[in-house]
């Protein structure tokens, strides 16, 4: 095997290391992934500072999920009259 | 007659839960669609379900956690509607993602690498937070029902890929550009700028 193959067999590109980092993230990784990733994760830097990026963005997410927005954003009082209305027909 | 008076209970409960947590799932709905015409059809059709469902309404569980879990099917169904409309969007955010990497996949520098880990406490930051709701609108519907999905309801993946009714790859192949298309937007708006 010339050296050519093996460092294809070795390095992903930083497309794809990233994708592997969020497949982590859900599924376990096979043995030969996680070899992979982790040999390309210890060599590139922004791939390793993509890591974090990822957890602080997971984090975001999910501080936007539980937050249940400005408290100035009242239900018009018409609509609740409406919707009561509704409800009565029901 | 016995039956008339407890329909007619649960309707008088129904109108006052309107009052006292309207305003709360109106707010809520509104955050996560960022339209109020969409929020406030949403939170009517809570009220009805939850007349209509009031037998599943358990005293254990406080009404608001309840017609919160009902809002939350909502909006899901919601995105999923949306999603299905917009599936083009996906091939042009696709496209975006790409331009991050080079020819051979490899990333192209911006200069902002380290910029992130500067900041400890920027999920405590109100306008860093504003920016992230920005960028969220801003993912392609079906991306943010897969990003989504998965903190709204605290579900397992596999349930989430059935509900999606997506592959296990393709659901962490959407993960992933919806995460560069996030990261990039946040760069954008918020490191790049400041």
């Amino acid at each position: 095997m010339n050296l050519e193959k093996i460092m294809n067999i070795m390095l992903l590109s930083c497309k794809e290391a990233t994708c592997l980092i969020e497949k982590k993230a859900v599924f376990p990784l096979t043995f030969k992934e996680k070899c992979r990733l982790y040999v390309h994760v210890k060599m590139c830097v922004v791939c390793n500072l993509y890591q974090q990026q990822s957890k602080t963005i997971e984090k975001a997410l999910s501080k936007w999920i539980n937050t249940e927005g400005a408290t100035g954003d009242l239900l018009p009082p018409k609509t609740k009259e409406r919707i009561i209305e509704k409800i009565k027909e029901d | 007659m016995e039956k008339k008076s407890q329909q007619t209970s649960k309707h008088v409960v129904v109108s006052e839960w309107v009052n006292s947590h309207g305003d709360y799932l109106f707010s809520w709905a509104y955050h996560k669609t960022g339209n109020r015409e969409v929020a406030e059809d949403l939170v009517q059709e809570v009220f009805l379900a939850a007349v209509k469902n009031f037998e599943g309404f358990k005293e254990k569980s406080s009404p608001k956690t309840w017609l919160l879990k009902i809002l939350n099917n909502k909006i899901i169904d919601h995105y999923r509607k949306s999603a299905k409309k917009t599936v083009h969007l996906d091939d042009q955010a696709f496209q975006f993602t790409e331009t991050l990497f080079n020819a051979n996949g490899n990333w192209k520098a911006n200069g902002l690498e380290e910029a992130w880990s500067n900041d400890t406490h920027l999920l405590d930051d109100p306008a860093f937070n504003d920016v992230m709701n920005v960028c969220i609108e801003d993912l392609p519907p079906r991306w943010r029902l897969a990003v989504i999905s998965k903190y709204i309801f605290d579900k397992e993946t596999l349930e989430i890929c059935q509900e999606l009714e997506i592959s296990k790859t393709n659901y962490w192949q959407v993960l992933h550009r919806a995460k560069l298309l996030l990261k990039k937007c946040l760069e954008i708006n918020w490191f790049g700028a400041n």
